[in-house]
């Protein structure tokens, strides 16, 4: 019967609950109205209604796994990872010293320049899929905690490929020339030489900042077992970053369409968030 | 001291209770009788957040054995919300008032 199927993987993806009180009754009228002989016109407005009901379902699901894992950041979580946003920072500020190389020997000082952010922007990606297993622990927290969270991640993200890899990477890059061919190479060599290959390194590695969101959430539905949702976290940041590498969208566009996706699903949600609601027997009113 | 929050309910959540105050209706019962009010794709998100706040309790329908399609969802005012309800609507109506008129 019609809705039967989309009832099946909305019980076996989202909570009890959310199917039991959203997509269960949704689809029961909807049956229902379908027995009585509704015209194709209302089926057609029904399932549209269905469909808006069951997506905000599940958004709500994965907003309620989200929460979870937020309040456990906020009640103090890992002290692991205290340390490991300590020692990112560490390394960033010395990475952007500019007397560093005035203080080692030259070679080193870039060596330090070339692989500590590279190694921390990568950690900082990666590592949000322990981090999000790691605070998925509580049951409860506030979305906008969770938006803030994300919205941050990235942000951290976004500027290390901006601008910290790609620094280091040409700083790199000097060595090499330099070692190649002997120091002969004139600045306006070099300067050509790290136009054309930080621009490709750039625009390999900033699609990586809208991943953010999606790494997070696999680590949060790893911590849960939430199989289905790890997938589709999987899948949303790998598909995410082949279509930001296809040649259709601009340059331009490529770079930025990951952040302005992201922070529009975060301003979305936002909007969208509501108080707590009241127990029951809080209030005794007249 | 223990901390005490004030429920709210809003326009559309009102509405509900009055539809839903003299006899029990499912979801898609309470689109047709709000007049365009409450939507087919946000009623049944409405129902549970107002479930909830113990404003509505609801319950699957009894269906004859080999009736086929999923059970309907019932649903029914509490005491509790058409108390908010009319506390609401009391404060709406003391606050709409003019200063002179409160006088």
């Amino acid at each position: 019967m019609s809705g039967d199927r989309l009832a099946t993987v909305a019980r076996r993806v989202m909570r009890h609950e959310t199917y039991t009180l959203i997509v269960s009754p949704a689809v029961a009228d909807l049956q229902r109205a379908r027995l009585a002989g509704a015209s194709a016109w209302t089926m057609w407005r029904l399932w549209l209604g269905v469909a808006r009901a069951a997506s905000g379902a599940l958004l709500a699901d994965v907003a309620g796994d989200l929460r979870g894992a937020m309040r456990a950041a906020r009640d103090g979580a890992d002290r692991w990872f205290a340390l490991s946003a300590a020692g990112i920072a560490l390394a960033n500020l010395l990475s952007y010293y500019p007397r560093l190389s005035s203080v080692w020997p030259e070679t080193q000082a870039l060596l330090l320049l070339a692989l500590l952010p590279s190694s921390a922007a990568a950690g900082i990606v990666f590592g949000l899929v322990p981090l999000g297993r790691s605070l998925a622990r509580r049951p409860a927290c506030g979305r906008r905690e969770i938006v803030a969270a994300t919205v941050v991640l990235t942000a951290v993200i976004f500027l290390f490929l901006d601008q910290g890899v790609w620094r280091a990477n040409a700083a790199f890059r000097a060595i090499a020339i330099n070692g190649i061919t002997g120091g002969a190479t004139t600045v306006g060599e070099q300067m050509a030489f790290e136009r054309t290959a930080t621009g490709s390194a750039r625009r390999r590695l900033i699609p990586f900042a809208a991943s953010t969101g999606a790494l997070f959430l696999l680590g949060v539905a790893l911590r849960r077992r939430r199989a289905v949702l790890a997938l589709v976290a999987a899948g949303v940041s790998l598909v995410l970053y082949k279509v930001l590498q296809t040649p259709v969208l601009s340059s331009p566009l490529r770079e930025w369409l990951p952040a302005i996706v992201l922070y529009g699903i975060a301003l979305a949600a936002l909007a969208r968030s509501a108080p707590t609601a009241p127990a029951r027997t809080q209030v005794a009113l007249p | 001291m223990v901390e005490t929050r004030l429920p709210s309910i809003s326009n559309t959540e009102s509405l509900i209770l009055d539809l839903l105050e003299d006899r029990e209706r499912f979801g898609l019962e309470l689109v047709d009788r709000s007049g365009g009010a409450v939507k087919r794709g946000s009623v049944y998100v409405l129902l549970a957040r107002m479930e909830a706040k113990g404003f509505v309790e609801s319950w699957q329908e009894e269906r004859p054995a080999g009736a086929i399609g999923l059970p309907r969802r019932m649903y029914r005012a509490t005491p509790y919300g058409l108390k908010v309800r009319d506390a609401y609507r009391l404060l709406r109506e003391a606050l709409a008032l003019k200063p002179a008129e409160a006088r």
